[in-house]
């Protein structure tokens, strides 16, 4: 009677989210595969069976790979300062300070406000005529280092890069943050009776207890750095010249203004492949700890 | 060294982060000939007409209602259903359980947006693209993947003893659920409805694409929208009040929360 009952219950109360997310989330996912092989142009019905001539296309196309080397930058130099800074910012915030407390309040602010305001804002601070950049610039006697930040090739995709290190830090001295108070005390104070420095204390003893932050931080890291959409399409529309692309910006390109729905959707599995691939590397880096293979 | 590099830092980082900021609002107040001439400054007097042009005529207050009701309608069915599937999964272990909970936390790894030419052909044949409904629905399906996740491992904390004497009781599950559970569960339920509700106020990229019409904008397409228009119309200081109001609702709740959603942040991560 009550495993009937159990039964009953358990499927009551898991099938609306079940059901939501088959139907919105996994479905669509399921879909673009069997999307990306037609040639599907507009709104409209008309849609041939091309096989995998959209992901022949997509691979020989120069934009989709400057798109990816896009990406790759982002999440590379990026992702790097992002986690340097992060780093650095939650050592700084061990010792409990007034300006440490502030720091440590408002330093999510970029993070949780919308990608549309920071857009925005970047775009008021890097603009050529009354931005504070270059206004500051000039101030200083530098004139010459004035940039159209967003407008030319050479400062477009450093300039993104830049804003998306503004957003991503916070989170990340969050996360050093956390696993440094793990890190016991004892531990440091008895290495420092030892006679290490500062700087062997990081390199054998924070560094290495910090794994499995590290590996959070690097999936993070990834995932974040693939995902970039709204912050380059509000700033540059792509560009200049395709300059600050991503994969998905690409992808929006070809779905949504050229409607070309087969291409865009052969972007996108091309995309998920990569995410996937890259994600699965770094379970398998990081799969054992260093600590345990150390005992 | 290290002595003076550690507020040094603290310094930059404040600086860089608060400077941008303040001054969208504080150019907020300002004219748009005033912001060209004296973009560094304060303002001269204060300009609240900047809020009334962005309110009324920019429409930003129709997409601010919007925003509003989207976000609330998305969190009222979100949380009850989330729960719902996170508790069945944390207290009701059966064949299959483990799957499925890896199905909903699978959704984190990868962006959303991938989904979106799919998602877009699925709604326009349902009816239900360029509609606040669509939306909901997909703000909804879109957030379970995070809000399971976090719950499982709040539910985990809680005490199994609980619930099993409220069904040596004589409550069914579901009551105890709803009568036992979901009443001590109010400090995670609030620290996931907070974390959604920034997330959904602040969403841009899937309204892009699933809403079209004006009347159905939210508040982050219609300031996007507004920087285009702008761009000719150059009316700075509404678009700052723009701005200001987007930034307003975000930041009080996080400033009153700020250390409930630091730890959902850090529960969303670690765990993982």
């Amino acid at each position: 009677m009550r495993r009937a009952e159990r039964t009953r219950f358990i499927i009551t109360f898991l099938s609306p989210a079940l059901l939501l997310y088959t139907v919105f989330v996994i479905y669509p996912l399921g879909q673009s595969l069997y999307i990306s092989l037609f040639n599907w142009r507009g709104v409209s019905k008309r849609r041939s069976f091309i096989w995998l001539e959209n992901f022949q296309k997509v691979l020989h196309d120069e934009v989709f790979w400057k798109s990816l080397k896009n990406n790759l930058w982002i999440l590379l130099i990026g992702g790097f300062l992002v986690m340097a800074i992060g780093l650095a910012l939650a050592q700084s915030l061990q010792r409990r300070t007034r300006g440490g407390n502030f720091v440590q309040n408002i330093m999510l602010f970029p993070q949780i406000m919308s990608l549309v305001v920071v857009a925005v804002v970047w775009q008021f601070v890097l603009n050529p005529s009354i931005g504070l950049v270059n206004s500051g610039l000039a101030l200083l006697g530098l004139k010459n280092l004035q940039h159209a930040w967003l407008g030319e090739v050479t400062t477009a995709l450093p300039s993104v890069i830049g804003v998306y290190i503004w957003c991503g830090v916070g989170f990340f001295a969050l996360l050093f943050s956390a696993g440094l108070q793990n890190i016991d005390k004892e531990l440091k104070e008895a290495s420092q009776l030892d006679g290490a420095s500062g700087s062997q204390q990081f390199t054998r003893i924070t560094w290495p207890l910090l794994w499995p932050i590290r590996k959070v931080a690097t999936i993070y890291t990834v995932i974040n750095g693939i995902q970039v959409f709204a912050l380059v399409y509000l700033m540059t529309r792509g560009g200049p010249d395709h300059g600050t692309d991503t994969l998905l910006s690409y992808l929006y390109f070809h779905g949504f203004e050229n409607y070309q729905f087969g291409y865009a959707t052969a972007i996108a599995v091309l995309t998920f492949l990569l995410t996937t691939f890259v994600s699965l590397s770094i379970l398998l880096i990081y799969r054992k700890s260093p600590m345990e293979s150390a005992r | 060294m290290i002595r003076i590099a550690r507020p040094a830092l603290l310094a930059f980082v404040g600086i860089l982060i608060v400077v941008p900021l303040l001054w969208i609002v504080v150019s907020s107040f300002k004219s748009s000939p005033e912001i060209f001439s004296n973009p560094w400054g304060m303002p001269r007097s204060l300009k609240w007409s900047n809020y009334a042009t962005a309110w009324s005529e920019n429409n930003l207050g129709a997409y601010f209602i919007n925003s509003f009701i989207v976000s609330l309608l998305s969190l009222l069915i979100l949380i009850p259903i989330g729960a719902m599937a996170a508790y069945v999964l944390t207290m009701f272990p059966f064949r299959g359980s483990q799957f499925l909970s890896g199905l909903f936390a699978g959704g984190m790894m990868f962006p959303n947006f991938l989904v979106i030419v799919p998602l877009f052909l699925l709604m326009s044949k349902l009816g239900l693209h360029d509609t606040k409904a669509g939306l909901i629905i997909a703000y909804v399906a879109f957030s379970l993947s995070f809000t399971i996740f976090v719950l499982r491992g709040f539910f985990s904390s809680l005490p199994r003893e609980l619930a099993e004497a409220a069904e040596l009781d004589g409550c069914s599950y579901a009551s105890t659920f709803w009568k036992v559970m979901w009443p001590i569960s109010m400090p995670g339920l609030a620290v996931v409805t907070i974390f959604n509700a920034i997330g959904l106020w602040n969403e841009y990229s899937l309204a892009l694409v699933l809403i079209s019409s004006n009347t159905n904008r939210t508040m982050a397409l219609g300031i996007a929208d507004l920087v285009n228009v702008q761009q000719y119309q150059a009316d700075w200081g509404a678009l700052c009040a723009g701005l200001t109001m987007a930034m307003v609702p975000v930041s009080i709740l996080y400033w009153i929360f700020r250390e409930k959603i630091q730890s959902a942040m850090l529960a969303g991560a670690i765990k993982g």
